[in-house]
């Protein structure tokens, strides 16, 4: 195929055409060379290594196989030619090209980089989404009737759990609008390490379908969260579990290194930490959980492999089962801060700029973000209030309270930034204020869960999952549809009709109150989790909670389906900035092709002032 | 200052409305209480709900508020008239209220609550009435035996294990999670949780641990009439995971005495 | 910003053979601290899995020997990666090559020594300290893995690149890199074999 290096379309250097040496589509040759590196690896390990059973594909040997798979994938996706063989000092022979083929290969341009993190972690949602459906199927009746086994079922929910987490919840803020938006929020051409950025983002889809195929391997019924020592015994399909999230987790801590690199190092002249957005707040304090908490999640889980593939004896009866719970949660809670805190980053970005009013407190918004970091990691033993001992359980239940008064700082900014404003309902600002709504009733149901005489009850119920999905849905996927529709204009130079927005929104939003605060009053009833067979009393109540929970899947795929129709066909946008933001993003190039910026700005003034239209930076509305 | 006032009127009406609607939910909050541990859990749900109404008006109403009064009724974009950066007063009062809920909400119910399970756990543990079972958790089934009685393993007229309690005396479950038939096995045991819904406790069963459930039922029933009343694994153990469910019946004492006497010539 | 001087070389895509300057000193400085950083977190997890399932107990089938051996070796190999380092300041090439192959070598000498009783079953897996063993162990050893293609990258970059490279940190990092990996198995060391 074709091509033609980047700068040569956009004119910066005027060199005649270097055509890349001719080569298959790197997305084909990514697959064939992770098919060879499978093969290669656990040939040679399942022959060393033969195993009890003495099968081609073993234990130990899909380890080693799947490692070589996911580098034959990475590698053939262009990282052999452009970053394994410069680094030991050869030629480089790959240019980047142009038009839709940049999306199928390995790039160094943030924007591509973006887009791509932002399909392969809509297309987990998708995936993710589809297994939640199915058990919404199973638990319109009290047996098993759609999957013929309890194993099937448990592991749906295991694949819908951990493709959501790992995949959307962790990745579509950070890893896509991060991505994207953060360098020409602090006015930079490019991240601090594009390089590393390219690399990353191809572990997201090898990661997804290295979940989404565990059942290849054989059932497994821990659920997301894989809890020893069941995992240890349990079916062979947990391999591709650890497996799977370590590439997603790898994709995620590479993107940490890179944004905080990229606002610490990157900024443009003038923006001064008093300035830094708040967006790239959020992401600079997630980064930081992300590459403290990444590592150690990292390290548990290699533990947990083998523990379950040696096996070595950590976390079963005679060593300690606890020990894998604790280490779990103590990533797992800061993960939730991971999803919310772009979300609470988002609602301070966009409502000052649809209410046209300065910022309230900012400098407590920050102080709110810099203080959830500081506290998730103090917290994670409320995950564990049944399975402590009761004398353990206090401190953590009082850090569990106190973490709930940073966090309402994003609310006493929003709402005072909301107070006697100007604002205009628009998608984003609908979705914001349903953001707000869902993700209040998320922290209040938090109040009862932190109580430990309440939370005997409630663990392990669908009260529990009722409370977790309200914050994440409601707060971070919520959030997420507010910041495509706001960004729609800035990505694909084209605007959304309001009405066929607005309408989305309700109906996700409707649909999404009718099924889940229905889990809190089923939980309380007596509902358990992780169940495809429950008392014939609950019956009726899933029965009808299952039908909303369809129509609040049909909302997601209208909005889903409906954003690509406008990012691809939609009106053409008149103005660049039709928000009139003042954030630097607004200012950067509308041709999502080229440079952020002919030449880098100068601050001169904070962002979140809209007592005028001034700018902050020297603009000329003419060019 | 009209909206200041409109809104205190406003959040001081609905907050009125709601808690009266909250009083109605909040004694009914777990569905159904069957033992002194529920209804102190039952209390103390209670007593959060009626705290988070006034938040949860406040904010609501303050979204609410930026939909109908903040609304700009055309598309005209024009600065807000107020352009207020920060209010100490209301930044103040947002923190110091928000630091003196919590705390409240930290010594009662959450301290409150737990000093009373503790001391009653205390209490019971010291009491020669209390009734001790044995529950042994594994994959997939709950094994009770009262070593008081001299039973190893309860069960119905179908022979599937059976809990029975006498009502209104303490009870101290005695939880392991082990295999009887596979004790040689250390990889087969797994984490349970010993879940009794109608009882308001759950308690994690944890391989090479032993834990301990105080409970006083308050009721007479059976899990055939109330399926609150039954002992369901809480915690995913694996494939039979969703059949780990006893049965059980809260009886009188005397009914106790009786079937304590059947079990024993059935055991013999 | 972009370079102008022609598409082979734009630094987005090629490896940095420009100099640097103090903003693109201070960015890979501060990349390169996040890194160890994380780096280094998997590691205190062992240190405290070990205190947690096995106390302060060590077996006496630990090879004493081999692990200071290993531990002598890989300072000695720290200090010649720094005299490549050294070189690098000097623009020196040849000393490079000669320090980072002798680096090598003592690298890989100290990855066999760590390897030994990582793989020769001498170490319960059974037992509690055996596989807290194995698995720190074998974490240095993979660290270890990682630093010697790190290092023969470097090398190979600068003898393909010797005439045209302008700047070296690469040299720089990976020694930097090499230290961090000296340094945990000096707390594995400790930890595993002493206290």
């Amino acid at each position: 195929m074709s091509t033609v290096p980047n700068n040569l379309v956009t004119g910066a250097s005027g060199l005649p055409l270097q055509p890349r040496r001719r080569m298959m589509a790197p997305v084909l040759r990514g697959v064939i060379w992770a098919a060879i590196g499978f093969l290669a690896l656990n040939t040679l390990v399942s022959q060393v290594d033969p195993g009890p059973l003495h099968s081609y594909v073993n234990q130990v040997s899909v380890v080693f196989g799947w490692m070589g798979a996911v580098i034959g994938w990475v590698f053939g996706v262009g990282a052999w030619d452009a970053v394994v063989k410069p680094a030991f000092g050869y030629p480089l022979r790959w240019k980047e090209t142009v038009g839709w083929r940049r999306f199928f290969e390995y790039s160094t341009d943030h924007k591509v980089i973006a887009t791509q993190y932002m399909v392969a972690s809509g297309s987990g949602f998708i995936i993710a989404g589809i297994a939640a459906m199915l058990m919404r199927l199973q638990l319109m009746e009290d047996h098993l009737w759609l999957f013929s086994v309890p194993q099937d079922y448990l592991e749906t929910v295991g694949i819908h759990g951990t493709i959501m987490m790992f995949s959307l919840a962790t990745v579509f803020m950070v890893g896509g609008l991060g991505n994207y938006l953060i360098p020409m929020m602090v006015g930079s051409n490019k991240s601090a390490f594009p390089r590393l950025s390219g690399l990353s983002v191809w572990f997201v889809p090898a990661g997804i379908l290295t979940v989404a195929f565990s059942p290849l391997l054989g059932a497994w019924t821990t659920g997301w969260r894989g809890y020893e020592p069941l995992a240890a015994s349990d079916g062979n399909g947990i391999v591709f579990y650890y497996l799977g999230v370590f590439a997603l987790l790898l994709s995620s801590l590479f993107v940490a290194l890179n944004l905080v690199a990229t606002i610490v190092f990157r900024r443009a002249p003038g923006l001064t930490w008093n300035r830094i957005p708040m967006y790239a707040w959020a992401m600079l304090v997630v980064s930081f959980l992300n590459i403290i908490w990444i590592p150690e999640i990292m390290m548990a889980f290699v533990l947990a492999l083998l523990d379950k593939i040696v096996p070595l004896p950590f976390f079963t009866a005679v060593g300690s089962p606890l020990t894998y719970l604790e280490m779990f949660w103590l990533f797992g809670h800061p993960e939730v801060y991971i999803v919310v805190l772009p979300a609470l980053g988002m609602w301070m970005e966009i409502m000052p700029v649809m209410s046209r009013k300065t910022l309230f407190g900012r400098q407590w918004g920050i102080i709110g973000l810099i203080f959830v970091m500081l506290l998730s990691g103090l917290v994670w033993a409320h995950h564990m209030f049944p399975t402590m001992s009761d004398v353990e359980v206090l401190p953590f239940s009082f850090f569990t309270e106190m973490i709930s008064i940073p966090t309402g700082f994003a609310y006493m900014v929003v709402i005072g930034t909301l107070w006697q404003s100007r604002m205009r309902l628009k998608a984003p600002s609908l979705l914001v204020l349903m953001s707000m709504f869902n993700f209040l009733i998320g922290g209040l149901t938090g109040l009862f869960l932190a109580d430990p005489m309440v939370n005997m009850q409630i663990h392990d119920t669908f009260f529990v999952v009722g409370h977790f999905h309200y914050t994440i849905i409601g707060g971070m996927v919520f959030s997420g549809f507010a910041a495509m529709y706001y960004y729609l204009p800035k990505f694909s130079g084209r605007m959304y009709n309001e009405k066929w927005a607005q309408f989305g929104a309700y109906w996700m939003f409707l649909a999404f109150n009718a099924t889940f605060a229905q889990f809190f009053i089923i939980g309380l009833r007596g509902m358990n989790r992780w169940v495809p067979v429950y008392p014939q009393y609950l019956q009726a109540q899933n029965f009808e909670i299952s039908i909303f929970a369809f129509l609040l899947g049909l909302g997601f795929v209208y909005n889903i389906v409906y954003i690509l129709w406008v990012w691809v066909k939609g009106r053409k946008v008149e103005s660049q900035n039709p928000w009139k933001s003042k954030t630097l993003e607004w200012y950067a190039n509308p041709n999502p092709e080229e440079d952020n910026f002919k030449e880098i700005p100068t601050v001169l003034t904070g962002f979140y002032d809209y007592s005028d239209d001034s700018h902050p930076i020297a603009w000329d509305p003419t060019s | 200052m009209r909206d200041k006032a409109l809104f205190f009127v406003l959040w001081l009406i609905f907050s009125a409305i709601c808690e009266w609607l909250a009083s109605l939910i909040g004694p009914h909050f777990y569905f159904y209480v069957a033992s002194v541990q529920a209804q102190e859990g039952q209390n103390a749900a209670a007593f959060i709900l009626y705290m988070a109404v006034p938040i949860f008006v406040f904010v609501v109403m303050m979204l609410l508020f930026a939909l109908f009064r903040f609304r700009a009724r055309d598309d005209s974009i024009q600065p807000a008239k107020s352009q207020i950066k920060i209010n100490k007063a209301y930044v103040g009062t947002w923190l110091g209220l928000s630091l003196v809920f919590n705390l409240f909400l930290f010594v009662h119910p959450t301290a409150s609550a737990a000093q009373a399970y503790f001391n009653e756990s205390m209490a019971y543990n010291k009491s020669p009435k209390t009734l001790i079972v044995d529950v042994v958790a594994r994959q997939w089934e709950w094994r009770f035996s009262y070593p008081q009685y001299g039973l190893t393993q309860t069960v119905d007229a179908n022979g599937n294990d059976f809990l029975e309690l006498p009502v209104n005396t303490p009870v101290k479950f005695v939880l392991n999670s082990y295999d009887y038939n596979h004790y040689y096995d250390p990889q087969i045991d797994v984490i349970h949780s010993f879940w009794i819904p109608a009882f308001g406790m759950k308690m994690d069963v944890i391989p090479g641990e032993t834990r301990t459930e105080y409970i006083e039922p308050t009721k007479i029933s059976s899990t055939t009439q109330n399926q609150m009343l039954r002992v369901q694994c809480a915690e995913v153990c694996g494939p039979g995971h969703p059949y780990m469910e006893a049965n059980m019946a809260v009886v009188s004492p005397a009914n106790f005495a009786k079937w304590v006497a059947q079990q024993k010539k059935l055991e013999a | 910003m972009q370079s102008m001087n022609g598409a082979s070389s734009d630094p987005a895509l090629y490896p940095m053979q420009e100099p640097l300057t103090r903003a693109d000193l201070m960015r890979l400085r501060g990349g390169l601290t996040l890194w160890l950083l994380t780096m280094s977190v998997p590691l205190m997890l062992l240190v405290e899995m070990r205190f947690i399932l096995v106390g302060t107990y060590v077996s006496p089938h630990v090879y004493q020997g081999v692990g200071i051996a290993a531990l002598i070796v890989l300072i000695v190999s720290g200090l010649v990666m720094s005299m490549a380092n050294r070189a690098a300041k000097n623009g020196d090439t040849k000393s490079i090559l000669t320090n980072t192959s002798l680096t090598m070598w003592l690298g890989f000498a100290a990855w066999v020594l760590i390897g030994i009783q990582v793989t020769n079953r001498t170490m319960h897996s059974t037992s509690h300290y055996g596989e807290t063993y194995l698995v720190t162990a074998g974490l240095v050893d993979f660290y270890l893995t990682c630093l010697l293609i790190a290092v023969f990258a470097v090398r190979s970059r600068v003898k393909r690149l010797a005439g045209s490279l302008q700047n070296f940190w690469g040299v720089h990092a990976t020694t930097t890199v090499w230290w961090f990996g000296v340094i945990a198995w000096l707390v594995v060391y400790l930890e595993m074999y002493i206290i």
